[in-house]
């Protein structure tokens, strides 16, 4: 049941993530661009946000009502956020720790962002010094596969959490039957 | 010394880049597209389609005149069934199909209700014309 469930939701997916992954090789065109307004500065310019004509227009890609990815991308840097899908209160509430636990450890994974833009759960920042390390494809591929993990492990765990519960009701109510 | 305006040299109007298309002409153009696109929607998709992309408002900065057209856009794009759309956008010209992308994204935005098809239709545009599509709808400043 779990893994047909698995892949049914792969194959939903995606026309969803093909498009992302489009959108994200048009996007992560980046180039190094120093500060224009301080001397000897060099930001990623979609958080520094100083100047319009380093801009693109910001993108959202939605599956559905409550799953959407934006991007946002700029001469030098990209930002993308995902809002992931968050059915009932359990998962919000796994959503949240799992997010936490990663963004924690951010510095790790190099293209995360600590703290997610508002309105979203999880937001990668990838700039041009990243692709001038990395191969652009792999991060695209990188990213990808995170949005697929992210919502296996968060039915997974959900799935646990509930299995748990039930044994662990069972065994303490045994002794009232 | 007075400055002398930009393109007067040759120039009969004295006024340099496209003209601003005031807003009322741009609401009387949308009106005159969406009956037209109403009237095709019936008869020939495709047709609808091509007719409801011509000439969107990207000038303008109200948003209510975007709005209001990118409504007749999403209208065609309902109306068009799944198996018909790669053949809708094989009739667009290069021109048509950047500003179906823009719409696209749009839709994906605004109305995820459509997103299933949307995703369709975005990878039909991609298939057809490359990423290029995506790279003007991301760069272009006067957006749809």
């Amino acid at each position: 049941d779990r893994v047909a469930r698995g892949t049914m939701s792969l194959t939903a997916h995606k026309p969803y993530l093909d498009a992302i992954r489009k959108t994200l090789t048009a996007a992560l065109c980046l180039e190094n661009f120093a500060c224009q307004l301080v001397e000897r500065h060099n930001k990623p310019e979609v958080e520094a946000r100083t100047s319009k004509e380093l801009l693109l227009n910001p993108v959202v890609i939605s599956r559905n009502e409550s799953e959407r990815t934006l991007v946002e991308g700029s001469v030098n840097s990209v930002r993308i956020s995902i809002k992931v899908k968050q059915a009932d209160d359990l998962e919000h509430l796994l959503a949240k720790k799992f997010v936490g636990f990663l963004t924690q450890r951010a510095d790790n994974f190099v293209v995360l962002r600590r703290k997610p833009v508002e309105g979203y759960d999880i937001s990668f920042l990838i700039t041009n010094s990243h692709m001038e390390r990395m191969y652009k494809h792999k991060v695209i591929d990188f990213v990808i596969q995170f949005m697929e993990e992210i919502d296996k492990e968060i039915s997974e765990q959900k799935l646990s959490v509930n299995t748990r519960g039930r044994i662990v009701a069972h065994e303490y109510l045994k002794q009232y039957i | 010394r007075k400055c002398t305006k930009a393109g007067n040299m040759a120039d009969d109007s004295g006024d340099i880049g496209p003209k601003t298309v005031p807003d009322e002409e741009l609401l009387a153009q949308i009106k005159e597209r969406e009956s037209k696109v109403s009237s095709l929607i019936s008869s020939n998709t495709k047709e609808a389609l091509i007719a409801s992309l011509q000439n969107p408002p990207v000038a303008t900065k109200n948003q209510e005149i975007k709005d209001a057209n990118a409504k007749i856009v999403f209208k065609v794009l309902a109306a068009i069934k799944e198996m018909e759309i790669k053949g809708a956008v094989a009739a667009l010209s290069p021109d048509d199909s950047d500003v179906l992308m823009k719409y696209v994204y749009k839709g994906l935005e605004t109305q995820p209700k459509m997103s299933p098809s949307l995703l369709k239709w975005h990878a039909a545009i991609t298939a057809k014309d490359g990423l290029g599509t995506i790279t003007r709808a991301l760069v272009e400043r006067q957006t749809v």
